[in-house]
């Protein structure tokens, strides 16, 4: 197992240099040019010389060509440093920044997880075992309905109907109160809304294959009662695939939430990557992209590492 | 099956009622709302006969707004909130927001600082600052300041030297070094003619730049402790009302605190535990990203505010801002609102629509239609063009269908900004008349070939598409000429196809105006030397006469004549060049009708250098 893990920690490096060195370089070709820009901001009469931009070009080591500015990143980054932003007023480092979004954006994006798990996996089970009836197709088209709707615009709508018409939630959310806060229930229900249909459609197929197996056949045919049938063997063993899936939700769900952090003003890691792509902010991006890329992996890693424990006949190590 | 159908049965039911419930909901009640007495005197409408090369008979019609002010609302006890406390939503301020150079003079956080001049509703500079008096020399040169018997908000007293080194603070980061850093555009630029700060902004003064210091002025003088006098290089008129807009005075000991220390953009000397305050206000907390509190300043001058704490909630998306505060949860919506949307559908709103508290004026939407070359270096081409576009359809056209509180806007300046009110009225653009457009273009000098020339549009992004189509189409139809809309990117603006430049959103808030335009005037004089700079196309350098006007006017800037010249400068523009200023875009901010005596002014929304300021803000139950 721990053999497992260290070879899959180190099949990661390349991935991350891949990640990293085409976000880098698109980059520095597509994101306009950092030392016009400091040079216009820096001059107090909105004078551009080219003495200045010269001098701010060598500061800034743009002068040095992109495959060394880039191996000069990559060096500084393993030793935990990934820059400065240049835009952001105050010119913080990109690690402080993502210090300060990410754990915002982990609790909200454990929340939302938490919804798509206890929505999703029941109404996939119970479109499965009522499959082809009014209730399975109510599930599905709802849900499909649901996370159609891009959440820029379900957030209003969401706001709308649950605080403004239904007064369900007595305050509009804004701002990061806690993951215990009621605040939190729209942001992430909005946040969730999004993977719930694939949850739901993975868990629906997957439990009508497993319904299908002759295993579950021989299980009714012995006289054990349906919710035992579906509770202890067609549950466990649908759960396989939908782990996957949840793994994949997961990276998403924390640092794909650009949106619904901006929609409700949450320090998070997708307003601070969505206020640097706006402000052209390459450092900053880059920087979250490398830790964007990194909870992609490490989540595959934990589902590769569930999958042994919910199927034994997995061998990781093999 | 039975059981089935129940159960269809009964969902469908519960859908059917939940649709109906939340269709049947009632809307919230519009509340009592208070109405501001304006009186609106639309006085004269007469017949002007226009002599030119014949006359023409033109209907121009005179309107003159008075603004009534409303009376303060003494607070009554029996209707007073037992909780005094204003909760403001705005958008993200950062911690060097809250500085005394770098702060936004149009929000909440000017109720930190207090000014060494205060002003009025209408701009003009009054004793509600931290001077009390003040003496102009004969010569324009020198201004004396008194100043009150103030104090910080930790108790000490604001002295004159106090104000020279918050000065000094402000020049020195108008130094180049820092210019543009950590938010910072140096506010106090615009008083560069107070002697040796124009030479600090250059960056051609013999000193080196360091942060959280005091430049040396030799145009400021401390006479004693409430006595301070600044030396002006030229006389110049607007040096109160600039002083009134830009300059706040902070505690020296804290800004020189800061030296050595490490800031992120989360905090800043001035959210430094133990800082002291100059306005009404002090700051309690500040939360990065999230809001910040303030709480009164006991030792304030003024009145002391009957507000006991101000809660500012920082939330930049715009529907949850207003859901939050149709919601009813805030007090104050505190953005900058641009039509068409969300302004207009506030307009129509029955209950936001009462509560816009200022219809204000902040941009103007302006496009320059000059270039040295053909077929626009011919005067009768650029005024047929511009008698060819009608400029009420336009700005329809750019604000889906609406025009309520749009107005046009006959030069580069806003109408709410009381400033050089007796040249501007006669200002007046060419007005939109295709026939009189076709007579003008047949004078020509490119006669009948003109219909087969192109006249280029540049569109630099796609929120200008709509604006040159809908140009493309009235100049194809009442002229015929033949127009052609350019996206691409042209690296050469000194060679064909010369496109026709539209230079939109200009902001001009300032009581100068000059200030804002006086990028304008340096382009229009500039030669068309530099292909790849836009500005090459708005040189109206092959115009001598205009040219000199111009450089009288750029010549003129802050001095008494500058109103006659900027006078004759855009009535000149509008007569021969194609000069298109189609409109204002307002900007409004929501104040709930249970928050009394909440002033916003209109043109720069500053809330809080008039009498009263906020300190009269009262919040009864509701």
């Amino acid at each position: 197992m721990i053999r497992y893990i260290i070879r899959r920690l180190i099949t990661m490096i390349p991935l991350l240099v891949i990640i990293t060195s085409l976000t880098y370089m698109l980059g520095q070709y597509g994101a306009g040019d950092l030392a016009a820009y400091l040079t216009l901001r820096s001059s107090p009469d909105g004078k551009f010389t080219l003495e200045a931009y010269e001098r701010i070009r060598k500061e800034l080591g743009l002068d040095k060509p992109p495959l060394i500015r880039y191996a000069d990143w990559l060096f500084k980054a393993v030793q935990g440093d990934l820059g400065q932003s240049y835009i952001l007023p105050g010119q913080p480092s990109v690690m402080y920044l993502i210090k300060s979004g990410f754990p915002v954006s982990l609790q909200l994006g454990l929340v939302a997880l938490m919804i798509v798990i206890v929505i999703g996996l029941p109404l996939g089970v119970a479109a499965a075992v009522l499959h082809n009836t009014f209730i399975d197709y109510l599930i599905v088209g709802s849900s499909t309905v649901l996370s159609s709707i891009p959440s820029f615009a379900l957030a209003p709508i969401a706001l709308i109907i649950f605080v403004l018409e239904l007064k369900i939630l007595k305050t509009v959310p804004i701002g990061w109160h806690g993951i215990f806060s009621e605040q939190v229930i729209l942001p992430a229900f909005v946040l969730a809304a999004g993977p719930l249909l694939g949850v739901i459609r993975y868990t629906r197929a997957s439990v009508l294959e497993t319904l299908s197996q002759e295993y579950i056949r021989s299980a009714r045919a012995k006289g054990l009662p349906e919710r035992w049938v579906i509770l202890r063997h067609v549950i466990k063993n649908s759960m396989v695939p939908i782990i996957t899936v949840l793994g994949l939700i997961a990276s998403g769900l924390v640092s794909g939430s650009i949106f619904v952090e901006q929609i409700f003003n949450l320090p998070g890691f997708g307003s601070i990557t969505a206020r640097a792509l706006q402000m052209g902010d390459l450092q900053t991006v880059t920087g979250t992209l490398l830790i964007s890329g990194l909870v992609v992996m490490f989540s595959n890693l934990l589902v590769d590492l569930c999958y042994g424990m919910l199927d034994p006949r997995v061998r990781l190590n093999e | 099956m039975l059981k089935e159908r129940i159960l269809k049965l009964l969902i469908i039911s519960i859908l059917i009622i939940t649709l109906v419930g939340v269709a049947c909901t009632p809307q919230v009640a519009t509340p009592a709302v208070i109405k501001e007495t304006v009186e609106v005197e639309k006085v004269v409408k007469e017949t002007v006969e226009v002599e030119k090369e014949k006359i023409v008979e033109q209907t121009v019609v005179v309107e003159k707004t008075v603004v009534v002010e409303k009376e303060i609302e003494a607070p009554i006890e029996s209707e007073m909130s037992a909780v005094q406390e204003l909760r403001i939503l705005a958008s993200t301020r950062t911690a060097t927001q809250l500085d005394i150079v770098t702060w936004g003079h149009t929000s909440e956080i000017t109720w930190l600082w207090a000014p060494l001049v205060g002003q009025d509703i209408n701009f003009v500079p009054d004793d509600s600052g931290l001077a009390e008096s003040w003496e102009i020399s004969d010569d324009g040169l020198i201004y004396t300041f008194h100043l009150r018997d103030a104090k910080f908000s930790d108790g000490t007293p604001i002295t004159a030297n106090d104000v020279a080194w918050s000065f000094g603070y402000g020049a020195m980061m108008c130094h180049p070094d820092y210019f543009g850093k950590r938010g910072n555009y140096a506010t106090l630029s615009r008083l560069n003619m107070v002697k040796g700060l124009k030479e600090i902004c250059d960056g051609t003064a013999d000193l080196e730049f360091k942060l959280f210091e005091a430049a040396p002025l030799e145009g400021v003088k401390v006479i004693d402790d409430k006595t301070i006098q600044f030396e002006l290089t030229y006389a110049y008129k607007f040096f109160l009302e600039i002083m009134a807009q830009q300059f706040r005075v902070g505690k020296p000991e804290n800004i020189m605190a800061g030296q050595g220390k490490e800031y992120t953009e989360d905090n800043w000397w001035a959210t430094d535990p133990g800082t002291a305050y100059s306005g009404p206000y002090k700051l309690e907390s500040f939360s990065p990203g999230q809001g910040y509190i303030m709480v009164p300043n006991e030792y304030w001058w003024g009145d002391a505010p009957i507000i006991q704490k101000i809660l500012v909630t920082f939330v930049d998306d715009m529907n949850t801002a207003l859901a939050a505060f149709r919601n009813k949860e805030y007090d104050v919506f505190n953005y900058l609102l641009y039509p068409p949307q969300p302004y207009f559908e506030m307009l129509h709103d029955p209950y936001l629509a009462p509560l816009m508290q200022s219809k204000g004026e902040s941009f103007v939407k302006m496009h320059l239609w000059f270039t040295p070359y053909q077929p626009m270096d011919d005067v009768h081409v650029r005024r047929a063009i511009a008698m060819a576009i009608d400029r009420d359809n336009l700005i329809k056209i750019l604000n889906g269908g609406e025009s309520d509180g749009v107005t046009p806007t006959e030069g580069w300046f806003v109408n709410s900004i009381k400033s050089c009110m007796e040249q501007r009225k006669d200002v007046k653009q060419l007005a939109f008349d295709p026939e009189a457009a076709k007579e003008e273009l047949a004078l020509s000098k490119y006669g009948d070939a003109i219909f087969n020339m192109e006249i280029n549009i540049q569109q630099f992004s796609t929120n200008d598409a709509v604006l040159v189509q809908a140009v493309q189409k009235m100049l194809q139809d009442n002229l015929g000429l033949k127009v052609v809309i350019r996206t691409e990117q042209i690296p050469d603006w000194t060679n064909p196809p010369y496109p026709v430049h539209i230079w939109p959103n200009l902001q001009g808030t300032s009581i100068d105006p000059t200030q804002d335009f006086n990028v304008v005037l340096t382009a229009m004089i500039s030669e068309p030397s530099e292909p790849d700079k836009i500005y090459s196309l708005v040189s109206m350098n092959y115009e001598p006469e205009f040219l000199a006007l111009m450089n009288k006017a750029i010549a003129n800037i802050g001095s008494d004549d500058v109103c006659n010249d900027v006078g004759e400068v855009w009535k000149q523009w509008n007569e021969r060049a194609i000069t298109y200023v189609y409109g204002i875009n307002p900007f409004a901010y929501l104040v709930q009708p249970w928050v009394h005596n909440y002033r916003v002014r209109a043109g720069d929304g500053n809330q809080l250098w008039m009498k009263p300021g906020i300190e009269a803000v009262w919040i009864s139950i509701h």
